[in-house]
């Protein structure tokens, strides 16, 4: 077994790119951004890193639908540790910093913070991020304004707001909201399932398991089209040896759009040549037939059972089983399916579903805090997550991620951070203790979920993505907490930390210089 | 540098103090090891490379919390978890209690013992990864520059190394008055907490007055503080697992709302728990209230030296001062 120590991670694994950088953005009486001007530079690190610098720039034209933009990134290679893409690349980044100043544009134009939010957030056809030929596509769905709403009744914002600013001797009441977006979604893969003849349906894919299951969860679509029982399902996975077709890696908050959709086409193939050998077979047209989960039939009462149906694909040879496959799947399914071919009937496809516009997914926050002015620490009293991911398709699963993705946010906010010894070129936190990820305490006793559970149009069952826009948001939230705890922005830099709140209420000045990355 | 892999080495279990004691004379390179906290750590990193361990794990009179005609008496492998839970600490000596709660994590607490608290070495990141500063014998202090990443380090008692206490137990120890028992090849010895730990100063390259070979037996607490008003508080990033930002332990008499007798400590702001006496000497015979407090706060912080990154532990140490005169 090969082991990477934490101190080998410095140069072997990678960090978050860090930002420095200007923004600055103008609102009208009514809390509409009029325009944003933008000036990013990365820290890319030694080697070749990711563009969260320009995806900053997409984020920000999508969730605030600016009337006018200039955003500039640049770049910039330095002797510092490898940098790479971590959740939400730009786009969480951006929630950090641009949420507290959509909170100072609110208290400046004494508008409610919620309100300021959905009042330029984006809708149903919004225009999306500007591609690289400066065109901007439109986006499937947005159901932010909802999730900010459902968020809003489940955290009960009135009645708390009345809380704001509180003060219990030393400790004083913050209330947060954040917001956070993601694209979500891929389209072009393939979709492989064969139907043998134990009537069982093997569900072929190539999605990994970060822990999310959601090589189950994203599978359910075969069995839904072929209305066929769970239990009658096999998923076979995590192995190339399983013969797997052409997927989508597992990142990026992509599994349940791309792949709900693969597994979509695939079913349909599955579908129309169960009717195509029942027509044959039994007579009529294949838009004669129906299924039900055990047996494809008419209805005039003629039946045959998936289990003879994929006895018969075998006999019948030729596309049913395999051996005459969709000129246009990659060759890796046409491996796969070539492996299986003579064993079942075979459905298998290229997604070719209509592409709308980029998926995209949106999680909006509430938190409340007590902060000790004295201490500088703080607790979580209260946090309420709100996921718009199109249709939920996996309640539970759907449930973790929130979870996750919030207590990830809680770390980037307030926690987690790179620190070295620039003279000496030293990596200071070497050791998990000092990467500082939430404890459990550091967590509120429950966390409140929710979806907005609306379906994005551009996907057969609706799905988006779901994981990494939950934790923009709730990093963000935790930050505007923080500041409506401290009367107004302080801080323009992630993560807060005690001593920062420390030094403010003593009137020292900050030790870390502006443009530092690399501290404590 | 952290190479997370455990080197080989000779493992001695003896079953008697008298036993370990001879075993840390004769054998040599060896390490005497109580909970193993702190020194699995300097192993793994490969930055102390012992021969052989003298596991104390299995000497039973080693452990165990006794109460005695004097206060009482804990022995030195009693775990945390075991000294945080105590009915006799929390009823008598709670600081400690809380003390102990505070370190670390569940886990790491059930495993930790008070010795290893009080005896555990330096956690400045730079020593630790095992570089050339003065502690570890080099010529230099990397924490003690413009750039160096010293937020954690010391306000008080600098020479040549910045390095803190990082114990959580230690302030409260010395809050009570506690006494070390220590034992060697020639018999034992009885020192007050406050004398046990040592500064640069003294000796740059141990944080204690123990010498090779010695062994901290056990933790003695008078009675004259037995069921005192205690403040104990620790300033972290996270509610677990950090080393205290600063922390703070305090014993106080107070009679008719005047306080009568006072013994305050600050860890983590020098390189032993910094007694803080003119704190004491200026609250003992002033009512126990909120002006009181503040004056305390403002004295604590008296002479603090910060460098680049940990001039926040000023006004921290202040307030948890403040607090502990206020809220205890």
């Amino acid at each position: 077994m090969m082991r990477i120590s934490r101190a080998e991670e410095y140069y072997l694994g990678s960090a978050r790119n860090a930002f420095q950088g200007n923004i600055k953005v103008g609102f009208d009486a009514s809390g509409k951004l009029l325009a944003a001007d933008v000036y990013v530079v990365q820290d890319s690190g030694a080697h070749i890193s990711f563009w969260d610098y320009r995806a900053f720039g997409d984020a920000l034209a999508l969730v605030y639908q600016p009337n006018a933009m200039r955003w500039r990134g640049l770049p910039v290679f330095t002797n510092a540790p490898t940098r790479t893409a971590q959740r939400g690349p730009g786009q969480n980044q951006l929630a950090c910093i641009m949420e507290p100043l959509v909170d100072r544009a609110a208290r400046d134009l004494k508008i409610d913070r919620v309100a300021i939010r959905q009042k330029n957030n984006p809708v149903n056809g919004s225009a999306g991020s500007p591609g690289p030929d400066g065109k901007r596509g439109v986006v499937p769905s947005a159901y932010l304004r909802d999730a900010l709403d459902k968020g809003k009744a489940k955290f009960k914002w009135a009645e708390r707001l009345k809380r704001s600013g509180q003060k219990n001797g030393p400790r004083v009441t913050g209330i947060g909201v954040g917001q956070a977006f993601h694209p979500s979604g891929f389209a072009g893969f393939d979709g492989l399932l064969c139907l043998k003849p134990d009537g069982k349906l093997y569900i072929h894919t190539g999605v990994g398991n970060l822990g999310t299951f959601s090589h189950s969860g994203t599978s359910r679509i075969a069995a839904e089209v072929l209305k066929i029982d769970w239990d009658n399902c096999v998923i076979e996975r995590g192995d190339s040896r399983k013969n797997l077709p052409w997927n989508i890696g597992q990142f990026g908050s992509n599994t349940s759009y791309t792949m709900t959709r693969t597994n979509y086409v695939a079913a349909q193939d599955m579908l129309a040549k169960l009717r195509e050998i029942a027509a044959q077979d039994l007579g009529g047209k294949p838009e004669d037939y129906d299924v039900d989960g055990t047996k494809v039939f008419s209805k005039s009462g003629k039946s045959l059972s998936y289990a003879d149906a994929a006895k018969r694909a075998i006999a019948l040879g030729g596309k049913f089983d395999g051996h005459e496959l969709p000129r246009d799947i990659n060759p890796m399914t046409q491996a796969s399916a070539t492996a299986l071919a003579g064993t079942g009937l075979i459905g298998v496809a290229k997604d070719n579903l209509p592409w709308m516009g980029q998926p995209s997914a949106f999680a909006a926050c509430f938190i409340e805090i007590e902060l000790d002015t004295e201490t500088g620490m703080h607790r979580i009293v209260d946090l309420v997550s709100v996921a718009d991911c199109g249709t939920v398709i996996h309640p539970m699963g759907l449930v973790t991620q929130i979870k996750g993705g919030a207590v990830q946010g809680i770390g980037m906010a307030t926690l987690e951070r790179l620190v070295f010894d620039p003279q000496n070129g030293l990596p200071a936190n070497v050791g998990l203790h000092q990467q500082k990820p939430p404890s459990y305490l550091d967590l509120p006793t429950e966390m409140f979920t929710d979806a907005v559970d609306k379906p994005d149009p551009s996907n057969p069952v609706g799905a988006k993505g779901i994981g990494e826009p939950l934790m923009g948001a709730s990093a963000s939230a935790l930050l505007c907490a923080i500041s409506d705890a401290m009367g107004g922005h302080v801080f323009n830099r992630t993560p807060v930390l005690p001593d920062m709140i420390v030094n403010h209420f003593a009137d020292r000045p900050q030790p870390r210089k502006p443009l530092s990355i690399n501290t404590q | 540098m952290s190479r997370d892999m455990m080197p080989s080495f000779e493992l001695y279990q003896p079953d008697t103090i008298e036993g370990a004691a001879k075993l840390a004379k004769d054998v040599e390179n060896s390490w005497l090891l109580a909970g193993g906290q702190d020194s699995y750590d300097w192993f793994k990193d490969r930055a102390k490379h012992p021969e052989a361990l003298i596991d104390l794990g299995g000497i039973s009179t080693l452990k165990g919390i006794r109460g005695t005609d004097a206060g009482v008496e804990i022995g030195a492998l009693t775990t945390l978890t075991e000294i945080a839970g105590s009915e006799l600490l929390k009823a008598n000596y709670t600081v400690l209690a809380r003390a102990a709660a505070r370190v670390a994590s569940p886990q790491i607490r059930n495993a930790a013992t008070l010795g290893g608290n009080l005896c555990q070495d330096a956690r400045c990141w730079y020593y630790r990864a095992g570089v050339d500063c003065y502690r570890a014998g080099g010529n230099t202090c990397y924490a003690d520059t413009p750039q160096g990443q010293n937020r954690e380090h010391c306000l008080f008692g600098a020479a040549r190394c910045i390095a803190v206490s990082p114990s959580d137990c230690a302030p409260a120890v010395v809050a009570l008055e506690g006494t070390i028992v220590i034992a060697g090849d020639s018999g034992s010895r009885e020192v007050p907490a406050e004398e046990f730990f040592i500064g640069p100063s003294v000796d740059i390259t141990r944080m204690t007055i123990l010498k090779p070979g010695e062994i901290v037996t056990a933790v003695r607490l008078p009675k004259k503080w037995s069921g005192a008003k205690f403040y104990f508080e620790k300033v972290t990033d996270r509610a677990t697992w950090d080393f205290a930002l600063v922390n703070v332990a305090s014993a106080m008499h107070v009679e008719g709302g005047t306080i009568k007798d006072a013994r305050i400590v600050c860890g983590a702001v020098e390189c032993v728990p910094r007694r803080l006496k003119a704190v004491e000497q200026a609250v003992i015979g002033q009512p126990q209230n909120e002006d009181t407090a503040l004056i305390a706060g403002r004295i604590a912080s008296q002479g603090a030296t910060p460098v680049q990154y940990n001039g926040y532990k000023v006004p921290l140490m202040e307030n948890l001062v403040r607090r502990a005169v206020r809220d205890s």
